[in-house]
């Protein structure tokens, strides 16, 4: 009977120690499955953050630059004249002075304002497209590449750039406001 | 390289109507990239009266770029440094253009003395003085006119020539003049009712 109610009992504490094994090696493995989980995200998160902060400080940096590139250009125009190219000044008329005198008959200078000599009959002259100022060609050239306008009237012969930046400083100007 | 051609021509049109304009302009040195140009105060400011001498340097790329132009005589004007003459001038600097000359550029400095620009300041005390206290701004600037503008005139050298000839002695006669503001006539009434 002991044997038998003991038996049972072995068998119920076996049964209970089996029970208990089981229990801990499930909590042990939820435990694991946890710490893994944790881990792995952990990882995870540490491995694929770095890239979009790293991507994002680049395009903060490229942000700057360009911004910074932007500021810079805005003052060198603002400082520097750029002169005309070689082949804008090259596509400007070129004619003799003789030619000149017959074309507008009368109005034309009979020196030129840069270097104050007198033309001649073979001079050959740089016309200024729009206002039609004239000058020596080996005058005014040197003068174009420094600076897009006519020393006479200071028109700029050269189709402005301005209309975009202007458009762009405007909306900024009031927004300021 | 300066076109000395150009400047050559510029000093022969400038002597031409010297007698109209009252703008002189002569070279200090041979090599004509030094020069001093002279204008008369306007009429009608507290400049009037005064000859104002302008120190001229001309760069290297002349006349592609502009001459580097100083007031020699001092002047008590809101665009002009009260200490160093340095004038604050567009067509100077930025606006300077090739078809401008040396005559022409006087002329705008001329312009400057009759019409300030307080807005635009070169000596900021002058120009505080001229938009706050406009009476004395005037008072200050005649004052310099003629403490500066008159005594440092060309010919005060010819005038004590001509005084010492006649038996005044030299110290006195320059006194005399400075006293008088260079007028060689009331410096003589002086001396000789002295």
């Amino acid at each position: 009977m002991n044997n038998s109610t003991d038996s049972p009992g072995g068998f119920l504490g076996a049964n209970n120690l089996g029970g208990f094994g089981y229990g801990v090696g499930v909590s042990v493995g939820i435990l694991l499955l946890i710490t893994t989980i944790t881990l792995a995200s952990y990882y995870c998160t540490r491995t694929v953050d770095p890239a979009p902060q790293q991507q994002r400080n680049i395009i903060n940096v490229h942000r700057r630059r360009a911004s910074r590139d932007g500021a810079r250009a805005a003052a060198d125009a603002v400082v520097v004249d750029v002169g005309l190219d070689e082949a804008t000044i090259k596509s400007y008329p070129r004619l003799l002075y003789s030619e000149a005198k017959l074309r507008s008959s009368g109005s034309t200078a009979s020196c030129c304002s840069i270097c104050l000599g007198d033309y001649k009959g073979r001079d050959e002259l740089r016309m200024i497209p729009d206002c039609g100022h004239l000058f020596h060609h080996e005058c005014i050239d040197p003068w174009l590449r420094m600076h897009p306008t006519c020393p006479m009237c200071r028109n700029s012969p050269m189709p402005t750039p301005m209309p975009t930046p202007l458009a762009e400083v405007v909306p900024l100007a009031t927004r300021r406001d | 390289m300066i076109d000395f051609g150009r400047v050559q021509k510029e000093l022969q049109e400038c002597s031409k109507d010297s007698q109209a304009s009252g703008i002189k302009v002569s070279p200090k040195a041979d090599n004509l990239a030094r020069l001093v140009g002279t204008i008369p105060g306007p009429i009608g400011t507290p400049y009037e009266g005064g000859t104002f001498q302008i120190d001229i340097t001309l760069p290297d790329a002349y006349p592609f770029q502009p001459p580097k132009m100083q007031f020699a005589t001092k002047v008590w004007h809101p665009n002009i440094s009260s200490q160093s003459g340095a004038i604050c001038l567009d067509i100077l600097k930025d606006q300077w253009s090739p078809a401008l000359t040396l005559k022409t550029a006087l002329l705008s400095i001329q312009a400057l003395l009759s019409a300030p620009e307080p807005d635009d300041p070169q000596d900021a005390v002058v120009a505080q003085q001229y938009l706050k206290d406009y009476q004395t701004f005037v008072g200050t600037a005649r004052y310099w006119t003629e403490t500066f503008a008159k005594t440092s005139a060309l010919g005060v050298e010819e005038k004590v020539q001509r005084l010492v000839e006649m038996g005044f002695l030299e110290s006195l006669v320059r006194s005399t003049l400075d006293a008088v503001g260079g007028d060689e006539n009331l410096a003589l009434e002086k001396l000789c009712s002295a």
